[in-house]
């Protein structure tokens, strides 16, 4: 038996790679650098940690977004692997300090990109012989990308300075330019590609337009009433959320439940894990949700409000049938939903009059131009910012450097015209998916520089689609079955009778 | 059965999410002018020195710290609420007074509610964290009875992680006598409350194979209002950790989940700055010269102290003669308004009031 399957039993008790992951791992084991496109669903994350038991030293994981590093860490620790960090601003300087003081002694480093720029870190990792560099979600890197990361374009520089380590660039969602911007920025001389196709053929598409949002909203609660679970609901607005659980109880459905980002910590992993073990049926949840959750069955997806982006609407329907058996990933739409859509494009970014804040902020105080983190809570109160607002702002005067405050506010003045310029065309995109005649798997394919190759039975509702096969009401094993007796559902919790 | 719901319809008669009752009764006790911030920072559990007086003087510390996630909004909803329903005025912006309607309310909140006397906000500031201890610690023990290894565990916090990690290190239980032992610690400790329905609690346990309810599904399943459902559920939290705390034969487990958290220094650390001054002989006046910052500010440390510190000296700042003065003035008074007290005890002044009601807390007027 050979090395990699044996880990992959022993180590990580699973049975059979997926598509592309035994291809990647091996070409990683083989001391190629390897660029790779695996769809969503398809554990990207293996092809870094699985190598990891081979090789000789520490992997280094550059990932961009806090919480999906939070939980990549915990999943490795579950694993039972005690030799993992992550380097993160959740740090205090102190836990900082005493994890960069012992970083040869992971096998597993977790990064995020700014905290390359932090004194001493890079410094830290030039000591360890590092055996994998990789980079999460690196369509980051691309100003094309949809979620572009200023300091990801610095990871070519970095790479160089930490002596041309083994990487391995992963995504799971990049067009043909972004995966060429990829290759370009990391200074790759030779590497080895692996493409794989973005189409998920268990997923049936559907888009259903309506007048008005009154019969959207109807539709939704018929086809949450009449899908066969377990599905996810996604919205745009906490709000429209919370209401339509609120409605869809009201009708007597039960196990329905809302997630956002807002929750505390506790009932986020609740009603994650109750929505994996099968005591709900349905999430109404915002886009923070879905994010590591590894359920296979998941049955549906219905976006009441359309993504932004073909990209992010490709990764939350590909939360249904992991497990490969039919699914169907369904688009609602009406008209009236594009103000709240371009409203969240423009909110992305400050605007004129935030800018002027900032700069009078500022101006009254100097020390600020010096070190805009240190003044975090009192900009974002002067000018209005929200948390992305902030975080978009911070990126980009960290990783750019400027002679004065002023050319600083125009530079960002002009990325930020081109970032919204180049987000409404995204969002044109979108929306000539919904109004398309065309086959809705074609479309998505050749949005990816795909053709497609096959008909498929189940395809899509251009192609012809019969939505009883996705009726039913069959659903997980429990929906939450609670005792009425305090003592016996207490032994049934600790004692497990 | 029908007893546990009785708490719950009778907030219903009266139309009142429960959180206003509390606010109600914090206005009442707090007698008199005050503002509603004060109570958003005593439910919130804010260490100012004017919150910790308030605490002490006026009998709160069973609300001290009892409702952190409180959001600003909610407060002033009640306190509008409170006032169309004529249970408070508006006396100056912000600034309310309890009416007589009001005051009857809340004289019989604790007979309404009897569960409220297991509510101990100042003793177990940190209930939060035993709660995390306890659900982490029953996954746990779940788990390893299942012999299950793989799991995601509901408490994300490392301290957390890290205590049940080393509790259940240093126990070397095996795994029935650990189960076992929580198990009838927690059956014991809930039996022995007569005052909260058990499955407040229980409902929030995962275990290996069932995850535990968030607060708000706990509540609507037990169809009870959500601000009510979140201080039953704190009192009980509360009477266990008291259940630990008290009886370490019995309940080993509990008492040490309860462990070394129960109310620990509140001291703020400019406070702390200015004890350490006065315990090297410095006068009041030299500490505030040395730390520039103003006399009253000292003074309101020094009352600080004499609230916290258990045998805390104020012989230098009030004469014996001046503190019985102000004892007789405040039985007199029958209030811990320190206007009125000052009325029948001239030649003190509020900082001296202040300090003696501080030492003698709630036994001075009953
Ligand atoms: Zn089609």
């Amino acid at each position: 038996m050979k090395i990699v399957d044996k880990l992959l039993r022993d180590k990580f008790q699973l049975s059979a790679f997926r598509p592309g992951q035994r291809e990647v791992i091996t070409s990683v084991l083989e001391g190629f650098h390897t660029v790779a496109m695996l769809p969503t669903g398809t554990g990207k994350s293996l092809c870094y940690q699985l190598p990891a038991y081979v090789l000789d030293g520490p992997v280094l994981i550059v990932s961009p977004l806090l919480s999906l590093m939070q939980d990549q860490v915990e999943q490795i620790k579950i694993k039972g692997e005690k030799r993992v960090c992550a380097v993160n601003s959740f740090l205090s300087p102190q836990e900082k300090a005493y994890v960069l003081s012992r970083l040869d002694r992971y096998k597993f480093i977790f990064l995020s990109p700014e905290m390359l720029h932090g004194e001493g870190v890079l410094e830290r990792l030039k000591k360890l012989s590092i055996a994998l560099f990789v980079v999460d979600e690196a369509h980051c890197i691309s100003q094309w990308g949809y979620d572009f990361r200023p300091d990801y374009m610095k990871l070519g520089q970095i790479r160089k300075e930490l002596g041309n380590p083994l990487t391995l660039s992963l995504t799971a969602t990049a067009t043909r330019p972004v995966i060429n911007d990829i290759i370009r920025s990391l200074q790759l001389d030779e590497w080895r590609e692996f493409i794989y196709s973005v189409d998920r053929p268990n997923i049936a598409m559907t888009v259903e337009t309506f007048a008005g949002g009154k019969e959207k909203r109807e539709r939704l609660i018929e086809l949450a009433g009449s899908l066969r679970g377990p599905g996810i609901i996604y919205f745009s607005s906490k709000k429209m959320a919370e209401e339509t659980a609120i409605s869809l109880r009201e009708k007597g459905m039960a196990g329905v439940e809302i997630y956002h980002g807002n929750m505390d910590p506790e009932s986020r992993v609740l009603i994650q894990q109750q929505f994996i073990k099968g005591q709900l049926q349905c999430i109404c949840a915002t886009s923070a949700f879905g994010m590591g959750i590894n359920k296979e069955n998941v049955r549906y997806v219905i976006h009441f409000h359309m993504p932004l982006q073909v990209e992010s609407y490709l990764q939350e329907i590909g939360r249904a049938g992991r497990d490969g058996k039919e699914s169907i990933a369904i688009l609602l739409y009406s008209p009236g939903d594009d103000a709240l859509l371009h409203q969240l494009i423009d909110s992305e970014f400050p605007d004129k009059d935030q800018l002027a804040y900032l700069a009078r902020f500022v101006q009254q105080v100097p020390e600020a131009a010096q070190n805009l983190r240190a003044y975090e809570m009192e900009i974002c109160r002067a000018a209005g910012f929200t948390e992305t607002q902030w975080r978009v702002t911070e990126d980009y005067y960290r990783s750019h450097s400027f002679r004065t405050f002023e050319q600083f506010l125009r530079q960002y003045t002009v990325f930020i015209e081109k970032r919204r310029r180049f987000k409404r065309e995204k969002f044109l995109q979108m929306k000539a998916y919904v109004h398309s005649p065309l086959c809705r798997r074609e479309q998505i394919l050749h949005y990816f520089g795909e053709k497609k190759t096959q008909k498929k039975r189940l395809c899509c509702d251009i192609c012809g689609l019969d939505m009883e096969r996705y009726a039913g009401t069959a659903t997980d094993a429990a929906v939450a079955n609670s005792s009425p007796d305090w003592r016996s559902h207490l032994a049934k919790i600790i004692l497990g009778s | 059965m029908i007893f546990w719901y009785n708490f719950n319809s009778r907030v219903m008669l009266m139309n009142l999410p429960f959180i206003h009752l509390v606010i109600l009764y914090c206005l009442y006790r707090l007698d008199g002018d005050r503002s509603v911030s004060s109570i958003y920072h005593l439910l919130k559990g804010k260490k100012s020195a004017q919150t910790l007086q308030d605490v002490h003087l006026f009998g709160l510390t069973p609300f001290f710290k009892t409702y952190e996630s409180l959001p600003r909004p909610l407060l002033m909803q009640a306190a509008e609420h409170l006032a169309q329903s004529f249970f408070i005025v508006e006396s100056s912006p912000l600034h309310f007074q309890v009416t007589e309607k009001g005051r009857k309310q809340a004289e019989k909140f604790f007979d309404d509610f009897p569960f409220l006397s297991y509510l101990d906000g100042w003793t177990y500031q940190k209930a939060d964290v035993f709660w995390e201890r306890l659900t982490l610690l029953v996954q746990v023990v779940s788990n390893l009875s299942c012999r299950e290894t793989q799991y995601v565990p509901v408490q994300k916090n490392p301290e957390t992680q890290q205590w049940v990690k080393n509790f259940l290190k240093q126990k070397s239980f095996n795994r029935r006598e650990i189960s076992r032992g929580l198990y009838t610690e927690l059956e014991e400790g809930l039996s022995s409350n007569h005052l909260v329905d058990p499955s407040v609690l229980v409902l929030r346990l995962t275990g290996a194979r069932h995850i535990g309810m968030t607060a708000g599904q706990a509540a609507k399943e037990l169809q009870m209002e959500e601000t009510l459902y979140h201080f039953q559920f704190l009192a009980l939290l509360h009477h266990l950790m008291k259940t630990g705390r008290t009886n370490r034969r019995d309940f080993p487990i509990l008492y040490e989940l309860a462990g070394e958290i129960v109310r620990p220094c509140s001291l703020t650390n400019s406070a702390k700055i200015t004890m350490n001054f006065l315990r090297k002989g410095l006068s009041l006046e030299e500490v505030a010269r040395i730390r520039r910052l103003k006399i009253n500010t000292i003074q309101d440390h020094i009352v600080e102290l004499a609230l916290n510190v258990d045998g805390f000296d104020i012989s230098p700042y009030v004469s014996e003669e001046c503190e019985n003065a102000i004892i007789a003035a405040a039985r007199k008074a029958a209030s811990k308004q320190l206007k009125q007290i000052r009325r029948y005890a001239e030649q003190a002044d509020y900082f001296q009031i202040r300090l003696v009601l501080a030492k003698y807390g709630d036994e001075l007027i009953t």
